[in-house]
């Protein structure tokens, strides 16, 4: 990935790893992965089975859309702990609306879908305008949106959302269900557009300086507040349709989500300093941690163990990388 | 020009007392606590009063070790685990035969050894905190589960009397586990104060390597913050274990989170460089006290996390105005 000169003009830019001509991160966990799945196809019959390897596709793809803008975030240096809220807060409401209230289906979700723009767009703007630290506002903001949510979850008092949402999560195209296939056409879009467009490479200047990104004209604070909307809207639709699937008010929908991405956007090359990363590191990275959910399920492996093992994958990948851009 | 100055002279006393860390969350858990006595006549009951106790002093504990290093500039996100796996091992510990005194010692060490390789992870492998921490919270959880398997949802129960008694005991009408929330306030605070070692911590927050230029050991100093805060998190987690009898999986659940919340409520900031000890535990009696007001008055406990949620915006948000402002005289922006 070629970020121009701006790095090398710079001498305060953090990570010195520009130089390389690709994202090596990215191809780490894509081998990692394909090795996982080899072991696994070999060791189990069940596991390579179509069936198998859908059903983790469709589990990955709602927390896919979610990491979308989480990922971009993390691109531009920045971090969001409330997608996790979010993600619970967005079906919750849309259920609430329709279920209490009775709003339409469509009306219902575009208002949902506006309240958690409009949270991310204001948690944006504060960050932005006070300079404050994003970790800090969004630890503040997972914890109101939450609350917001569970007031939600004691609303609805246990009823099953109505069938026309619940449908949304079983859409199908040509055999396949919508979510995966949008999850597919993401990736190779987002792929080309970071890669290529150059409103999104803005993502990894303003990430790995913003002085020097600010000189050359980007305007990164309008960038940022947009992209904090962003967030909030793909955890929202993610939120929308896994509140779908789950069909009914869940108070520990979207728990730990936060970490679980952040976990994944990391396997998938993003750097919390920002100035790395990319969509389909980040979709590997979740398909990943659910492949080895789903091999220990197969093994009859204790599915507590699994914590264990992200958490040892996790500290060595990101001790592996900062050794790795330290020697470049 | 006049009202210009006179906006200067307002912002400053702002700053004034903003500066000192702990005047907003002491203030507020004052006026809370005052409200709460005027409002129900339930607020001074002895029962209320024990569970306020039992309530603030195992996170007390646990806010003292992160505001260390919170101050230091990193966090840890592991202590709810390590708070678990502490009372954990003790548990185990006194199952198999232990005396409660090696069994706390050994729970302790867990800590210990959580913190150790916290430290280890962050300030020599250098992998950033969040993600090292995020890291070990998994571990230690997972840790924590694998040594349940087969205990069934209450864990380990059916410890001595002797051992319980630490977390039930009272002396002079308030818990031992209060006393030592007390005791290690007054400690630490002093520490930050008075000591080399204290005033270090502000210095690697503020500026890390500026600290390294001037000879600190920023890395030694980090990794025994890392160890204060396993070590009191464990410390928490085994007087939690000793009051209820159990050692479960669900010890510590959602500690991290809101020790770090209570901390920035208290002054702290996860950039480093500020704080102070007493703005800890008043951040987090603060937080105790929403938490007793909710229940007094039978307000959904919801409530509490948008409650909690929009003052923690307020506080991080006028903090963020008046470093900026103070920056913006400086000439910096």
């Amino acid at each position: 990935m070629k970020t121009g000169s701006i790095t090398t003009t710079s001498s305060m830019s953090k990570s010195i790893s520009r130089k390389r001509s690709f994202n090596f991160s990215s191809l780490t966990i894509i081998f990692i992965t394909f090795a996982l799945f080899a072991i696994l196809s070999f060791t189990s019959d069940t596991f390579l089975t179509q069936r198998n390897i859908y059903s983790i596709l469709y589990g990955v793809s709602f927390q896919f859309i979610a990491i979308i803008g989480f990922t971009f975030l993390m691109i531009m240096g920045e971090i969001d702990l409330s997608v996790g809220s979010v993600y619970a807060f967005s079906g919750m409401f849309m259920g609430y609306l329709m279920v209490r209230l009775n709003t339409p289906l469509l009306p219902a979700m575009g208002i949902s879908l506006l309240a958690c723009g409009l949270m991310g767009l204001f948690t944006g703007f504060i960050i932005v305008r006070f300079k404050l630290n994003s970790m800090m506002v969004t630890i503040a903001t997972m914890t109101l949106i939450r609350g917001l949510a569970s007031n939600f979850v004691n609303g609805m008092y246990g009823a099953t959302y109505p069938p026309e949402m619940r449908h949304l999560s079983k859409v199908e195209v040509g055999g396949f269900y919508l979510t995966i296939i949008v999850m597919i056409v993401l990736v190779v879009v987002f792929e080309i557009l970071l890669k290529r467009s150059a409103v999104f490479k803005r993502l990894y200047f303003v990430g790995e300086n913003r002085q020097t990104a600010r000189i050359y004209g980007i305007k990164s604070d309008r960038i940022k507040m947009t992209m904090f909307a962003i967030s909030a809207l793909c955890a929202a639709i993610g939120g929308i349709l896994i509140s779908a699937r789950v069909t009914y008010a869940d108070a520990s929908l979207g728990l730990g989500l936060e970490f679980q991405l952040l976990t994944a956007a990391v396997l998938g090359g993003a750097s919390l300093y920002g100035g790395k990363g990319s969509i389909l590191g980040s979709c590997i990275g979740l398909i990943f941690l659910a492949t080895i959910l789903n091999g220990m399920v197969i093994f009859n492996i204790e599915p507590l163990l699994q914590q264990l093992i992200i958490g040892v994958i996790l500290i060595v990948s990101v001790f592996i990388d900062t050794r790795l851009n330290k020697v470049n | 020009m006049n009202t210009k100055l006179s906006i200067q002279n307002m912002n400053q006393k702002i700053s004034g007392i903003f500066r000192k860390n702990e005047a907003v969350s002491v203030t507020l858990s004052v006026l809370l606590f005052i409200f709460i006595i005027l409002a129900t006549p339930y607020a001074l009951d002895p029962a209320n009063i024990d569970a306020l106790q039992t309530a603030v002093a195992p996170y007390g504990i646990i806010s003292v070790g992160m505001m260390v290093l919170l101050i230091s500039g990193v966090f840890d996100l592991s202590v709810g685990s390590a708070m678990c796996l502490g009372g954990l091992v003790a548990a185990i510990c006194l199952t198999i035969g232990a005396t409660p005194g090696i069994a706390i010692i050994a729970g302790i060490l867990a800590g210990m050894i959580t913190g150790l390789i916290n430290g280890l992870i962050v300030e020599v492998a250098k992998v950033n905190a969040l993600i090292a921490t995020i890291g070990t919270m998994y571990i230690a959880r997972g840790i924590s589960e694998i040594v349940l398997v087969g205990r069934g949802q209450a864990g380990y129960t059916n410890f001595p009397e002797s051992f319980n008694h630490i977390g039930r005991g009272q002396f002079l009408n308030v818990y031992f586990m209060f006393w030592i929330m007390v005791a290690l306030v007054i400690i630490f605070q002093l520490i930050l104060k008075y000591t080399k070692f204290g005033r270090q911590l502000f210095f690697i927050g503020g500026n890390y390597n500026a600290a390294k230029q001037l000879g600190i050991n920023a890395r030694r100093i980090r990794i025994i913050a890392f160890i204060i805060s396993g070590t009191l998190a464990a410390v928490a987690g085994i007087l939690v274990t000793a009051r209820a009898g159990i050692a479960n999986r669900y010890t510590g659940v959602g500690a991290n989170m809101a020790v770090i919340i209570a901390c920035i409520i208290g002054g702290g900031s996860l950039i480093g460089g500020q704080g102070s000890i007493i703005g800890a535990i008043a951040g987090m009696i603060f937080m105790t006290l929403v938490s007793n007001a909710f229940n007094l008055f039978t307000i959904p406990p919801q409530w509490q996390d948008i409650l909690i949620g929009i003052i923690l915006l307020i506080v991080i948000t006028v903090d963020g105005y008046i470093s900026l402002s103070k920056q913006k005289k400086l000439g910096k922006f």
